[in-house]
């Protein structure tokens, strides 16, 4: 769907650039995330991508045409949700988004149900300057997809947002996956990208230093051992911890009789998290 | 125009209304050129009977109160495209499927004719001065250039509202600068031709010929406009 070959920005009056060299492939239906932190290039990347900059050089293929001879037909295609939310704050959350669907060749899905399904019809009448952070940031996500794109950027998706909210855009991302739409998302929150991304992009001063799915890389990276904790009957049902290799676990009799003989409390894999791989990877934390 | 772009701008305008009535800072200022115009209408006839010397004056009065009514349509955009500045609205704009400067275009159209509206309207009811119909259009259209040479200037120069209102008391007082031309005679003041307003006054000179000084006043505030778009798209809307 989205074709990225050796793509550079370098923004005017700058001598060093910004996304250096960078190429990676998405293909249709799959969510795609580039993680990094802040000052990576992810943003300038996805500005590149819905056409904000201009000037790049490399080549960028979308829906096999080169994104430099699409004109503003492209906008028909694509959705773009922004980092910071961008309102006319004098209109009411409903006229924003009838403002915005009248620009689309085609009619807008019902702005009722997606201002319902993100909690805000109650506040559809309400003008935005009367919004908090994360209701704004929820009007983002709708203008982003009201108008059936195939192709959809996300910045920061649940930058904001409470965890009851998040989740509820988390989930109509995936629904968005399950309907074949491609999806770009640039995040330094590690957890998003983990649930939502088949695969995840390390960016570090304009450069990809790896891609992978997520899961593969936490197997990958992490130990092959379970953690076993459990309350010791001998000392006081202190909380006590035993480490055991994967390996051949099924048989291992030390860890069958200790499942057999103690009160355990929890048993744990080993596999790193995504935020263990990208800062071994990339010698940097996210910020 | 298609039946799709007259539904782009019927709701674009539609909303850039609904932000201007229902910004409490622009109720004033929205009677303000109703104000103008009632000055005009009957307070400049009242001075006139005390000081007769108005009256050669009049053309210029109405001029330079015309000017000030078309700055003011150009004072409410200018606020609502500064926050759009602030907001990144810009940004909004540029991924919705629209031709390339298409919502730049609109807004200078836009404003144009809000500005052109408050013009006819002094002009047509002052009372002051004399004009055809023709020459009451072809100055309108002349005066309301001022609304989106002083709107681009603000949001391409203006970091924020604060720094729009300076600028904008800038140009205001710089309206009156070129009257100078009339009450001091030095072949100098033909350097005043660089501020745009001077061609204005010369277009209410009736000594001189109007169709002339009109058109290298249209022709001149156009040039600026373009100038200045040129540097708006380049610096602020991209």
């Amino acid at each position: 769907m989205i074709l990225v070959k050796k793509l550079v920005y370098t923004y005017p009056q700058r001598k060093e650039a910004t996304v250096r060299d960078i190429s990676f492939e998405m293909p249709k239906g799959e969510i795609f995330g580039f993680l990094g932190p802040s000052g990576a290039g992810k943003s300038t990347t996805q500005k590149v991508l819905t056409g904000l900059l201009r000037n790049y050089e490399g080549q960028v293929m979308v829906k096999g045409k080169d994104l430099k001879s699409w004109n503003s037909d492209y906008y028909n295609h694509i959705g773009v949700g922004f980092e910071l939310p961008n309102h006319y704050l004098k209109l009411t959350a409903l006229e924003n988004l009838q403002l915005f669907a009248s620009f689309y060749d085609k009619p807008t899905q019902s702005l009722q149900t997606w201002l319902d399904r993100v909690g805000l019809w109650k506040d559809a009448q309400v003008r935005v300057e009367n919004f908090s952070k994360g209701m704004k940031m929820r009007l983002n996500f709708i203008r982003a997809l009201m108008h059936d794109p195939d192709i959809i950027f996300f910045d920061e998706p649940t930058s904001g947002l409470d965890p009851v909210n998040a989740r509820i855009l988390k989930d109509i991302i995936l629904e968005q996956k399950h309907l074949g739409k491609t999806i770009f998302i640039t995040t330094h929150n590690m957890h998003d990208a983990d649930e939502l991304c088949d695969q995840v992009a390390f960016i570090v001063d304009g450069k990809i230093s790896l891609i992978d799915a997520p899961q593969n890389l936490r197997l990958q990276s992490g130990k092959k051992l379970v953690k076993v904790t459990y309350r010791d009957a001998q000392l006081n049902a202190s909380l006590n911890t035993r480490e055991y290799a994967m390996e051949g676990l099924g048989n291992n009799s030390d860890f069958l009789e200790l499942l057999q003989t103690q009160d355990i409390t929890s048993i744990h894999s080993e596999e790193a998290t995504l935020e263990d791989v990208f800062i071994k990877t990339t010698g940097k934390k996210l910020t | 125009m298609n039946t799709i772009t007259l539904k782009k701008i019927v709701t674009l305008s539609k909303n850039d209304l609904r932000s201007i009535f229902r910004d409490k800072s622009f109720w004033a200022p929205m009677l303000a050129p109703i104000a103008i115009l009632l000055l005009l209408r009957f307070g400049v006839p009242q001075l006139a009977i005390y000081y007769p010397e108005v009256n050669q004056y009049q053309g210029l009065i109405l001029a330079l109160m015309s000017c000030i009514n078309a700055i003011f349509p150009a004072f409410f955009v200018s606020f609502i495209m500064l926050e759009e500045k602030d907001l990144q609205l810009f940004s909004v704009m540029r991924v919705m499927p629209l031709a390339p400067h298409w919502f730049i275009i609109y807004r200078i159209s836009f404003i144009t004719l809000m500005s052109f509206g408050f013009v006819f309207g002094t002009l047509l009811l002052s009372g002051l001065v004399a004009l055809s119909l023709p020459k009451i259009l072809a100055l309108s259209f002349l005066i309301a250039l001022m609304a989106p040479l002083t709107t681009l200037i603000i949001v391409t120069f203006a970091k924020n509202k604060i720094e729009g209102i300076t600028m904008l008391k800038g140009i205001n007082m710089g309206l009156a600068l070129p009257l100078v031309a009339f009450l001091v005679m030095s072949p100098w003041t033909k350097l005043l031709a660089i501020i745009p307003v001077y061609w204005i006054y010369q277009a209410f000179d009736m000594s001189a010929n109007f169709w002339l000084n009109t058109t290298i006043g249209i022709a001149y505030l156009g040039l600026l406009i373009a100038v200045i778009f040129r540097r708006f798209k380049n610096k602020v809307f991209r």
